[in-house]
């Protein structure tokens, strides 16, 4: 860590986002359970309906249910995370065995990480998973949020086995490979002992860059109004047709207000849009970090 | 200095790459066209207690029923399809690509104008005490999320402006400039990274040495030398970057509210969050944006190509 102040800065902004969520929740001004106050008296006995202004009560204000806002921030800061890991680990549990079968840049697998790349190039990932994500089969499907998790997770799975595939067709280029290959050594030996410790460092680097397009998908699906997850009630009654989308997560709280946004009061919107900054910011970070780290350790190995 | 110069070994390669691309691209396609076709209806079923519960699992019939439908539509009228308003999809596909793609080149060719002369400059200022301001400004806006970028763009174009300068507009200068600087902003970012990488890249090369040892004055060994290789290197990258625009089109079109073969195709899939996406489904747009879209990645991937080549040719 010594001499690397941008792993040390991203080490603390990463130590701040994981107390926001496990602690977040249990600090004595956060509303963990989110009551909407449906109004307020004010000193002088005048009534107050929400949204609240900035306060003391609601130090970023409120909705217009009377939720604090900042509450719906660090308590929908678990949820964003979880699924911003789950679609990530996914992406490389898939990316990296696929990478790894298509090191020789041909035969069935190569083919399909081309196709998967390029079919994301002519039709653009967020297209893509509009598209998927408006199917009747995921609106009307009790588990909407796996369904979506599964289309975050499919579009960047060729960039990721692309980027292995490199790494790894460069490692075996390596004479250390190459002596472990005249050795006869099993495929899953030479994986494990030669492969792996090589294209971990970058990995490392890599999987915290991906963290960070995860966040910033998460929220452009929440500005284009896309839901991820559905309350568990199926419906509405007599002649109200309704669908209750209850995600507390971030792009969640950005599409509640994108009628906001039409018009013009962009502070709902900028309230959650800040907090993926700072998320991106900090996976970058951090990963601009290890990279420092990776790099120095490579030079002073060799 | 020509970049894309034609290689005149380069053909029959050349022309096997891209017959091969051109395979994967039709194939590829065709899954577009698979995913696009699938059936957007749903059942409705009432309960004794007036409960309305949807079913929409997916009806493997319908979706037969809806491809030979589909299919046999196209060859006969040879039509991609209507759109919701009766009209022929391919017009209206076409109107809405010739609103993105200036946008898509002039973002691209500011990405390439702005970005090398910022590369240059990073790499300059990397050995001195302002590389925070070079590489530091470059990674700082790689990193930072697109949409937050645009959103505080509209943001501040609406509501602090004395220069009168319309966000929305689809006609006049604002309508290219506004969106193209919009999309510009990472590729610009990109192209610096990769060019001060590539130039530290050349730095110390045996043809960089002897050029030196001969006494050749710096700016020619960087003029000539260095940045002829380098510059080569960074037009290698003009596919992926292409295709990021594409990508980033389409919230640059959603937040000002232009019809752009991005948004325009978003509209075709008609997605509402509560009767997902109904009736008014364009499969038509939605096949043909993704056909100008994948004309659009094939010349930037010859171009990426011929560079590459180039390259290697050195």
């Amino acid at each position: 860590m010594r001499k690397n102040p941008i792993l040390r800065i991203g080490a603390g902004m990463f130590a701040v986002l994981l107390i926001l969520v496990f602690a977040g929740p249990y600090l004595p001004f956060i509303d963990r359970h989110l009551t909407a106050v449906s109004h307020r008296w004010s000193a002088d006995k005048h009534l107050i309906l929400p949204p609240y202004d900035y306060s003391s009560q609601n130090l970023l204000g409120s909705n217009k249910q009377g939720v604090d806002n900042l509450s719906r921030v660090v308590v929908g800061a678990r949820p964003t995370l979880g699924i911003v890991l789950c679609v990530s680990a996914l992406r490389y549990a898939i990316g990296i065995p696929l990478g790894l079968m298509a090191r020789a840049r041909r035969g069935p697998v190569h083919t399909l990480l081309t196709g998967m790349n390029r079919l994301f190039a002519y039709m653009p990932p967020l297209l893509m998973i509009a598209m998927l994500a408006g199917l009747p089969l995921v609106v009307y499907s009790s588990s909407r949020l796996f369904w979506m998790i599964l289309f975050m997770t499919l579009v960047e799975i060729g960039r990721v086995g692309y980027i292995v595939q490199r790494q790894t067709a460069a490692i075996a280029a390596e004479s250390y490979v190459e002596a472990g290959n005249a050795l006869g050594l099993k495929p899953w030996r030479l994986f494990r002992a030669y492969y792996l410790p090589a294209l971990l460092p970058e990995l490392a680097v890599n999987f915290c860059l991906d963290l960070g397009k995860v966040m910033m998908l998460l929220g452009q699906l929440g500005l284009l109004g896309i839901y991820l997850n559905v309350s568990p009630e199926q419906l509405g009654t007599v002649g109200q047709f309704g669908r209750g989308y209850t995600g507390s997560d971030w792009g969640a709280m950005i599409s509640d207000h994108l009628y906001d946004l039409f018009v013009s009061k962009f502070r709902y919107v900028l309230i959650p849009s800040f907090a993926i900054l700072y998320v991106v910011l900090t996976f970058n970070v951090l990963g601009e970090g290890l990279r420092r780290k990776f790099n120095a350790v490579g030079r002073a190995g060799s | 200095m020509s970049i894309i110069a034609l290689d005149e070994r380069s053909p029959p390669i050349l022309l096997k790459s891209m017959f091969r691309s051109f395979l994967i691209a039709l194939s590829v396609f065709v899954v577009v066209a698979l995913v696009v076709l699938i059936p957007r209806d749903f059942t409705v079923s009432v309960t004794p207690q007036y409960w309305i519960v949807p079913d929409g699992s997916l009806n493997w019939q319908a979706y037969g029923e809806n491809i030979r439908g589909y299919v046999h539509s196209a060859i006969e009228h040879r039509t991609l399809g209507v759109t919701r308003y009766g009209e022929p999809a391919e017009p209206v596909v076409w109107a809405a690509f010739k609103i993105s793609l200036p946008v898509i080149l002039g973002a691209l060719l500011a990405g390439f104008v702005l970005g090398i002369p910022k590369g240059m400059l990073d790499y300059a200022l990397s050995r001195t005490r302002f590389a925070l301001l070079g590489g530091g400004t470059t990674w700082l806006m790689q990193a930072l999320p697109d949409f937050f970028l645009l959103l505080l763009a509209r943001w501040y174009v609406i509501h602090y402006q004395g220069s009168h300068i319309r966000f929305f507009a689809q006609t006049g200068w604002e309508s290219f400039v506004i969106p193209t600087v919009l999309a510009s902003i990472y590729p610009i970012f990109y192209v610096a990274r990769v060019t001060s990488s590539s130039i530290a890249g050349q730095e110390g090369l045996m043809y960089v040495k002897t050029a030196r040892a001969k006494g050749m004055p710096e700016s020619i060994v960087f003029g000539r030398h260095i940045m002829s290789n380098s510059l080569a290197r960074v037009f290698t990258h003009i596919m992926p970057l292409g295709v990021y625009i594409l990508s980033s089109l389409l919230l640059i079109e959603y937040l000002r509210n232009v019809p752009g073969a991005s948004y325009r195709a978003f509209q075709a899939i008609d997605y509402n969050k509560v009767t997902a996406s109904g009736g008014n489904v364009e499969p038509g747009v939605l096949i043909g944006t993704a056909f100008c879209f994948m004309l659009l990645v094939l010349v930037f991937q010859a171009v990426g190509y011929l560079a590459r080549r180039r390259v290697s040719a050195r």
